[in-house]
C-alpha cells in the first residue's frame, strides 16, 4: 500500500483516479492546482505522484521542477498525465526528471501497470 | 394625469415581474442543480465500477426517477471521452446494454433535425458498431449539420465505408460545403492519430492522390491538395510535383504551399522554378514554402525576388531568405543598404520583426 498524490484539475477523472486506486489498497491525496500540489509534497511525502500538465495556478511542469530543485522531494517519483494534443511536452517532462508518464485518454490496466513499475523501482 | 398614473403602474407591474421572474428562475436553476450534483455523487461510483464489470447495469437501469437516464448517459458518454483501450470498449459494450445506442439509432429517425444532430454526434462518442448502418443512412440526411456529424461519427469509429460519401462531397458543393468535408478527411487520417490504424490512414492518403490526378473539378483539386498537406503525405511528391505546373492557378498554389511540407530537394527544384511563375500569388507561396524548406540552394532565386513587383512575394521572399542561416542573414543586409528603396524596405521590415521576435509566416 503506498501513498499517492494526484494532481488534477478535472474533477472525474481525478474521481475515477482516486476510486482505482483506493480500490487496490493506496491512500490518495487530491489536489486541483500546482501551488496545492507543492504543498501536499512537502506535508504527506507520497510514495509517488501523479501529475497532470495542464493545471491552474501553477502547470505540471513547474511543480515538477519546484520539487526535482528540493532535496528533500527530489527522489519522488512523478508520472506525468498529458493530453494526446501535447505529446512533445513527454519530452520536456521526461528531461525534466518525470519517471514515466500516460497520454489522456488513457486505460486504467496502462496506469495502473506503470504505477507498479515506478512504486517497485523506487523500493 | 389619471393616464400617466395607469402607464407609470403598468410599468412598475411589469419591472415587479420581470424581477419575480428571474429569481424564481434562479432558485428553479439552484435546486434543479442541487438535485442534479445529487444524483451523479449516487450513480458515479456505479458508473466506475462498469470499468471492470460493463454489464453490472442493474442499478443504472431499474428504479429510475425521471431525469435519471439523461444524467447517466451524459456521465457514460463523460467517462468513455476520457478513456482508451479496452476501458473504451467497456463504456461502450455499457452504452449498448442499458440501451443508450438503440435510443441514439432510434433518434436519427425524428422530424426534429437537432435531434437527428444530437444522436448523429452522440452515436460518434458512443462508438458503437451497432449505429454504423443508421449513421451512413444519416450521410444522406437533407441537413448538412447532420450529414457531416454523422460523416465524423463514422470517421471517430474508423469505419472506412463512409470514404465513398465524402469524397464525392467534395465535388459537390450543392449540397455539402467541400471545406467541411475535407475536415472529416483529415479527422480519419491525422497524423497525430494514435487511434486511427496505420493501414486505414495509409489508404486515405493514397485516395487522396488519386482524386488529385482524377478529379477535373478545379475546386476540388485545390481542396484534395490541401488535405493532402494537412495529412503530411510526403508520397504525393511527385503528383505535387506535376500539380505545380497545372494550368489552374489555384492548383498551382496549393502545389506549391503543399511542396513546402516535403523536404526533399524535388520539392525545392519545383519550388524555384515556380519562383519564375506569372501569377504573383505562385511566386509568394513558393517563395514562402522555400523559407520552410531551408534550402540554401534557393537564396540567389529568392535574391532576385526581392525586386519583384509584388509587395507580397518581396517580403515572403525576404522572409525566406533570412531562413537561410548566416548566408541568407547577409543577404538581408546587403539588400538593407540597396539602391532600390523598395527592396531597402522590405529587408528594413524582415530585420525589424526579427529584432521584436515576430514571426508572421509561422503557423
Amino acid at each position: 500500500m503506498a501513498t499517492i498524490l494526484v494532481a488534477e484539475d478535472e474533477p472525474h477523472i481525478f474521481r475515477m483516479i482516486d476510486f482505482k486506486l483506493r480500490s487496490l489498497g493506496h491512500r490518495v491525496i487530491g489536489v486541483a492546482d500546482g501551488r496545492e500540489a507543492v504543498k501536499a509534497v512537502s506535508v504527506d511525502r507520497p510514495n509517488l505522484i501523479l501529475l497532470d500538465v495542464m493545471m491552474p495556478m501553477m502547470d505540471g511542469f513547474e511543480v515538477l521542477r519546484v520539487l526535482k530543485a528540493d532535496e528533500a522531494t527530489k527522489d519522488i517519483p512523478v508520472i506525468m498525465l498529458t493530453a494526446k494534443s501535447q505529446e512533445r511536452d513527454i519530452v520536456t517532462g521526461l528531461e525534466s526528471g518525470a519517471a514515466d508518464y500516460v497520454v489522456k485518454p488513457f486505460s486504467f490496466p496502462e496506469l495502473i501497470a506503470r504505477v507498479n513499475t515506478v512504486l517497485e523501482e523506487k523500493l | 394625469m389619471i393616464f400617466i398614473v395607469y402607464v407609470v403602474g403598468a410599468l412598475l407591474a411589469l419591472v415587479y415581474l420581470v424581477i419575480v421572474y428571474l429569481l424564481v428562475q434562479r432558485a428553479i436553476r439552484y435546486r434543479w442543480s442541487w438535485y442534479v450534483n445529487g444524483r451523479i455523487q449516487k450513480f458515479e461510483p456505479l458508473l466506475f465500477n462498469l470499468l471492470d464489470t460493463p454489464t453490472a447495469l442493474g442499478p443504472l437501469t431499474h428504479g429510475l426517477r425521471p431525469f435519471d437516464r439523461a444524467i447517466i448517459e451524459r456521465l457514460l458518454l463523460k467517462q468513455a471521452n476520457e478513456l482508451a483501450g479496452e476501458d473504451r470498449d467497456n463504456m461502450t459494450q455499457a452504452l449498448e446494454e442499458a440501451g443508450y445506442v438503440d435510443e441514439m439509432v432510434g433518434k436519427l429517425r425524428s422530424r426534429r433535425w437537432w435531434r437527428r444532430l444530437e444522436a448523429a454526434s452522440k452515436l460518434g462518442v458512443m462508438k458503437s458498431r451497432k449505429g454504423i448502418p443508421a449513421l451512413l443512412k444519416a450521410c444522406e440526411d437533407p441537413v448538412e449539420g447532420v450529414r457531416l456529424a454523422a460523416a465524423v461519427s463514422l470517421a471517430e469509429m474508423h469505419d472506412t465505408s463512409v470514404l465513398g460519401y465524402l469524397f464525392e462531397a467534395m465535388e459537390d458543393a450543392s449540397h455539402w460545403t467541400p471545406e467541411r468535408v475535407a475536415d472529416v478527411v483529415w479527422t480519419f487520417a491525422m497524423p497525430q492519430s494514435r487511434d486511427v490504424p496505420e493501414e486505414i490512414k495509409a489508404s486515405v492518403r493514397a485516395e487522396v492522390r488519386s482524386q488529385i490526378v482524377r478529379t477535373t473539378d478545379s475546386k476540388a483539386r485545390q481542396l484534395y491538395i490541401r488535405t493532402a498537406r494537412r495529412l503530411e503525405d510526403v508520397e504525393a511528391l511527385d503528383i505535387l510535383c506535376e500539380m505545380i505546373g497545372h494550368s489552374d492557378v489555384g492548383t498551382r498554389v496549393q502545389a506549391a504551399s503543399a511542396l513546402g511540407g516535403i523536404p526533399d530537394p524535388r520539392s525545392a527544384d519545383k519550388l524555384i522554378a515556380a519562383l519564375g511563375d506569372q501569377e504573383r500569388v505562385v511566386r509568394a507561396e513558393a517563395a514562402r514554402s522555400l523559407g520552410i524548406l531551408q534550402d540554401p540552394r534557393a537564396i540567389e532565386s529568392l535574391a532576385q525576388c526581392l525586386r519583384d513587383p509584388s509587395r507580397e512575394v518581396r517580403y515572403n521572399a525576404a522572409w525566406a531568405v533570412n531562413c537561410m542561416g548566416p548566408a541568407g542573414e547577409d543577404v538581408i543586409l546587403a539588400a538593407a543598404q540597396d539602391g532600390d528603396s523598395l527592396v531597402r524596405n522590405t529587408a528594413a521590415q524582415i530585420l525589424a520583426e526579427k529584432r521584436l521576435g515576430v514571426d508572421s509566416q509561422r503557423v
